[in-house]
Order: C-alpha cells, then sequence, then structure tokens
C-alpha cells in the first residue's frame, strides 16, 4: 500500500508539471527547456521559508507559486522578439542561469537563507520539516498523499479550466496563426506571457510539493535533465489536450518501476530508463507527432 | 598573458565546435544537438581501440570514422525522414535530444560514468616568454587552428563548398537545377561529425572525458555560433574565441562556477539585444 501511495504522491507531483508545460508547448506552442528550473525554484522557495524562516507550509507554496510567476517574466519577455529554435535557446540560458544561482548562492560564514547563503549551493537544503495543519504535524505517508491528490486536483481543474476557457481557445489561435490573432485586436504577447505565467507558477507549486514531500532539495532538481524529463512526458503523452500529459507522466513514471519490479540492477536500471526516454522521443516524433493521446502535432 | 593564452585555445577548440554545428545548421537549419553525442563517444572508441593494441593512427581513425558514421546514421534515420514531412525545427531539436540521449546512454552502459584519460605525456607543460601551456593545449591550439583554416579555405573556394552555400541560400531553386539535396545535406553532416570527432580527441587529450559532457560542449558551441551570427561561419569562429577568453576571465577572477552562467548571460543579451549576433544581418521578411 505504502508503494502504491508513493506512486501516486509521485504521479500528482509530475502531472501537475506536465499540464503546466502542456500550457506551453501544447497550447502556446512555444517549447521550453526551463521547466526544471522552475521546478527547482519552487523546491527551493518551499524549503528556504519552511525551514529558514518557519512560515506554514500552505503559505510557503504559495509563495513558491507567486516567485514562479514572477520568474516567468524571463521568458515571457524575450518572447516578444524570439521565435522557434531561438526561443529554446533562450529558455536554455534562463535555465542554465536558474540553475546557476541555485548552485552558486552560497557562502560557509552566513546562515540558510539570508542574502549571502539564500541556496546553501550544492549541498542543497535537508530536514525540511513535514507540513502542519491547524498545529497538527502531518508525518505518515497516507496524509501526504491526501495533501498530493488535492493540490494535483486543484492544478489539474486550474489548467482544464484554463485552457477550455475562451482564453484557452484565445491561445490555440495564437499558436496556429499569431498574424490572424493580432490582425483581430488581441495582444499576442499579453496571452503568452499569461500562459508562461500559469505555467511556470504551476511548476513552481510542483516543486513544492516534492520539497514537502522528499524533504530535502539540491540544485539536480533544476537541472536541464530535469527539463528534458518534463518535455518527454509532455512529447511523449501528447500535447494540446488534457490527458496527453497525463499518459506521459504515468508512462514516464512507470517505466523505471517496471525495470525495479524486473529487478535490473539500480545504475543500470537507471541507464535503461533514460535510453527508453530518448528512444520514446525520437519515435515518437517519427511515427506519431501528436503523442500517444495528444491532438497537437509537434512536427 | 596567460589568461589570453588559455582563452584562445579553449576558444579554437570551441570555435571548432561552433563551426561543425553551423555546418549543419547554415544549409539545412536543423539544431544539430547529436554533436553532443559524438562529442562524448568518440573518446572511449579511441581508447578502447588504444587498449586493444592498435596504433594511434588506426585507433584515430576508427574513432573519428564513428563520429562521422554516427552524425550520417542521425541525418539519415532522424533528420532527413521528417525534413521530407517538412517538420518544424522543434521537431528536429526533439529528436536530437532523444538522438542523443540514446548515444550517451549506451556510452555509459559500455564503458561507465568515471572520468578517463588518454595515455599520453599531455600534461607536460610548454614554458613561453609570457604564459605557459600543456602539451595538450598546445597539440589542441595548433591543430585546431589548422583545421578551420582549411576549412573555412574549402567552404569559400572548392565547389563542394560552394554546394553547401547555395544549398542554405535557396533549397528549392538548388534542387529544380538538379543537384542532390541529399547529398549535399550528407556532406554537411558528415563533416559536421569529423570536425567534433577531431575537436573531443584532441579536448580528450588535454582535459580528459567521460560521456556526460558532450550536451555541454554542444550548447556552447551553439551559444558561440549565436553569438558570431548564424548565418556566417566565419562568425562561429569569431563567437567561439569570443567565448573561450569570456570564460577564461570569467574563471580567473570569478571562479569556474560561474563560466556557464557568464555564457548563457551572454547568450540571452544576444538573444535579446542582438539576435542576428555580431557578424549576422537582418534579412528582409520575404527572405525568412
Amino acid at each position: 500500500v505504502s508503494y502504491i501511495i508513493h506512486l501516486i504522491i509521485y504521479f500528482c507531483i509530475f502531472a501537475i508539471v506536465a499540464l503546466s508545460l502542456n500550457v506551453c508547448v501544447g497550447y502556446s506552442g512555444r517549447f521550453t527547456l526551463a521547466h526544471g528550473a522552475y521546478f527547482g525554484v519552487g523546491a527551493y522557495v518551499y524549503a528556504i521559508l519552511t525551514t529558514a524562516y518557519g512560515w506554514n507550509s500552505f503559505l510557503s507554496i504559495l509563495a513558491a507559486a507567486l516567485v514562479g510567476t514572477a520568474l516567468s517574466l524571463l521568458l515571457s519577455i524575450p518572447a516578444i522578439r524570439l521565435r522557434r529554435d531561438f526561443f529554446v535557446m533562450h529558455s536554455l540560458a534562463v535555465q542554465a542561469l536558474l540553475f546557476s544561482a541555485l548552485y552558486n548562492w552560497r557562502s560557509h560564514d552566513a546562515p540558510l537563507g539570508s542574502w549571502r547563503n539564500l541556496t546553501n549551493g550544492p549541498f542543497g537544503i535537508a530536514r525540511i520539516p513535514s507540513p502542519t495543519i491547524i498545529g497538527i504535524q502531518l508525518t505518515s505517508l497516507k496524509a501526504f498523499g491526501y495533501i498530493a491528490l488535492l493540490v494535483g486536483c486543484a492544478c489539474g481543474a486550474t489548467a482544464w479550466l484554463l485552457t477550455s476557457s475562451p482564453w484557452g481557445r484565445l491561445l490555440i489561435a495564437v499558436r496556429d496563426d499569431e498574424i490572424v490573432a493580432r490582425a483581430l485586436g488581441k495582444n499576442t504577447w499579453m496571452i503568452g506571457a499569461q500562459a508562461f505565467a500559469a505555467a511556470c507558477g504551476m511548476a513552481a507549486i510542483g516543486g513544492a510539493l516534492y520539497a514537502m514531500y522528499v524533504g530535502y532539495v539540491d540544485p539536480s532538481l533544476a537541472s536541464l535533465d530535469q527539463s528534458v524529463l518534463m518535455l518527454s512526458m509532455v512529447i511523449v503523452g501528447g500535447t494540446g489536450n488534457f490527458i496527453g500529459p497525463l499518459v506521459g507522466t504515468a508512462v514516464l513514471l512507470l517505466i523505471p518501476e517496471l525495470l525495479w519490479l524486473t529487478r535490473v540492477p539500480g545504475p543500470l536500471a537507471a541507464n535503461l530508463r533514460l535510453l527508453a526516454y530518448g528512444g520514446l522521443l525520437v519515435l515518437v516524433v517519427r511515427i506519431r507527432p501528436q503523442g500517444i493521446a495528444g491532438t497537437f502535432r509537434v512536427e | 598573458m596567460q589568461l589570453l593564452a588559455n582563452g584562445i585555445v579553449s576558444g579554437l577548440a570551441l570555435a571548432m565546435l561552433a563551426v561543425a554545428f553551423g555546418v549543419v545548421y547554415v544549409p539545412t537549419r536543423v539544431f544539430h544537438l547529436v554533436l553532443g553525442g559524438v562529442y562524448a563517444l568518440v573518446p572511449f572508441v579511441l581508447l578502447a581501440f588504444l587498449r586493444e593494441g592498435f596504433s594511434w593512427i588506426v585507433s584515430g581513425g576508427v574513432a573519428v570514422l564513428t563520429g562521422v558514421g554516427l552524425s550520417l546514421a542521425v541525418e539519415h534515420f532522424v533528420h532527413f525522414p521528417l525534413d521530407v514531412r517538412q517538420a518544424n525545427p522543434n521537431a528536429h531539436l526533439i529528436a536530437a535530444l532523444g538522438a542523443y540521449a540514446i548515444i550517451v546512454q549506451s556510452t555509459v552502459m559500455i564503458w561507465g560514468e568515471r572520468m578517463r584519460y588518454l595515455p599520453t605525456k599531455a600534461g607536460a607543460l610548454l614554458w613561453f616568454r609570457y604564459f605557459s601551456l600543456t602539451r595538450g593545449q598546445f597539440a589542441c591550439g595548433i591543430a585546431t587552428a589548422a583545421f578551420l583554416l582549411i576549412f573555412v579555405a574549402w567552404f569559400n573556394i572548392a565547389p563542394s563548398g560552394l554546394h553547401l552555400r547555395a544549398l542554405s541560400d535557396n533549397p528549392e531553386e538548388y534542387g529544380l537545377r538538379g543537384h542532390s539535396i541529399r547529398a549535399a545535406r550528407l556532406l554537411a553532416f558528415g563533416i559536421s561529425g569529423l570536425m567534433c570527432a577531431v575537436v573531443s580527441i584532441l579536448a580528450a587529450n588535454d582535459l580528459g572525458f567521460d560521456p556526460q559532457g558532450g550536451l555541454r560542449m554542444a550548447l556552447l558551441a551553439i551559444v558561440a555560433f549565436i553569438v558570431g551570427g548564424c548565418d556566417s561561419i566565419l562568425g562561429a569562429v569569431l563567437g567561439g574565441m569570443i567565448l573561450g577568453i569570456l570564460r577564461s576571465a570569467v574563471a580567473w577572477w570569478a571562479g569556474s562556477r560561474w563560466e556557464d552562467a557568464a555564457t548563457f548571460m551572454l547568450l540571452a543579451l544576444f538573444l535579446i539585444l542582438r539576435p542576428q549576433g555580431l557578424l549576422g544581418h537582418i534579412s528582409r521578411l520575404e527572405v525568412q
């Protein structure tokens, strides 16, 4: 049972991230390799506020979302001028800069969370406290499961409402023909900026939830590998609708579990997992560009 | 002076990688991220053949041919079929990321993750008047400079170089005039693989190698290419040199941990303020 709950928690965390990335990739039509960095930023904001400042867990999740949303401007401001592969390269630059900030913002003679030692650098932040509700500390796996389900459903509902609203349809219109949308008087930059704000905020919530569950964060959470993994979830599952990212999350989370169940040794399983992700990316782009259950063809 | 010498040597290696990226990007508009995989794999092949008792020439030849073959295989099985379907650059990028992951994970499964070194005396110091270089740095600097000179001359003078430039200017007309687009693309990918393989061996000789370093180098090469100017091979050389010197200066003054931050800050600045790069030009809308 514990194993199943653990899987559900991971599924909820990465489903939030995949659904948010789908807003950028599937609805906005802009590929980003910076999503891992926003996930990492959310995890760090949560870890710093709860560990160094003693904030309430749920306020910290809210703060993580706000910081992620604010930092989304790093992506949306250049979106005015940059298109396609140059936008992807810019997202890569944002990824590298945020990762560098998390990795290097450390001073050994300053307390954690201070301006000089904000992130504790490569050592990360450990002993993140369990969440508390009305003074009761929730330490059991079941409680985490309920919190993950609650936050996951809230984020899923937000993504559903956003993408099925007139705002979502406008986003699709801009993706399919930006010039027509502009000719109809729509502010296409603003709609793109809003999409990135929503997506980065949700990715940060996913990161905060991860930090809450695992109790430890380090800069590898914000690495390029994470961004590629998240992009794989969306591409493999499918983009442009609600179901695709959920399918992608399930598929990419099940691969390591299947390897574990078939008793493939740990280090080999890690390599096989990444090999499978790579193979799936190539296959999907070649054979089924809309992914397993998506509607928007990435080609 | 020492800082400048280090920067120029690493800049030359980056310039060669940037040219390897550019020789594919300019005529095909494909983000050839698989160069990262070639960069990671080739030194392992070289070391494996050396350990089997083959000579340096045979081992180096096989390693370089592996790099060229890999680059051609990716074009044949991944990029060209996508191009036939007129896939957009994002599809090429995703497929390239997937192919890169396959190559690197296969390398890790065969040879392991740990850092390796080639059996040479590349660490011995050579003293010049105002600075010193290791033998590996010296060999890397001389060989990459020679390769770059030969390549730029070939690209600008030889008929086959002209073909690649023609393909980049107007692929439709190039095909209509009876030239094989497929052959020109294969030539571009082959040369790219060759240059990447050579620079990877030179860098491995100087600094050692591990399977995970390839993507980082490929990304640095792309940054150099964008900074130099996306339509220009000479721009790629210039971008590589600037990036090498910048990274060397940052490592000297602020520490090597800030090298990547400075590099990608430069990229972001160029993308926002001067997306055409230093030697690139803004084309008319109908040409875009």
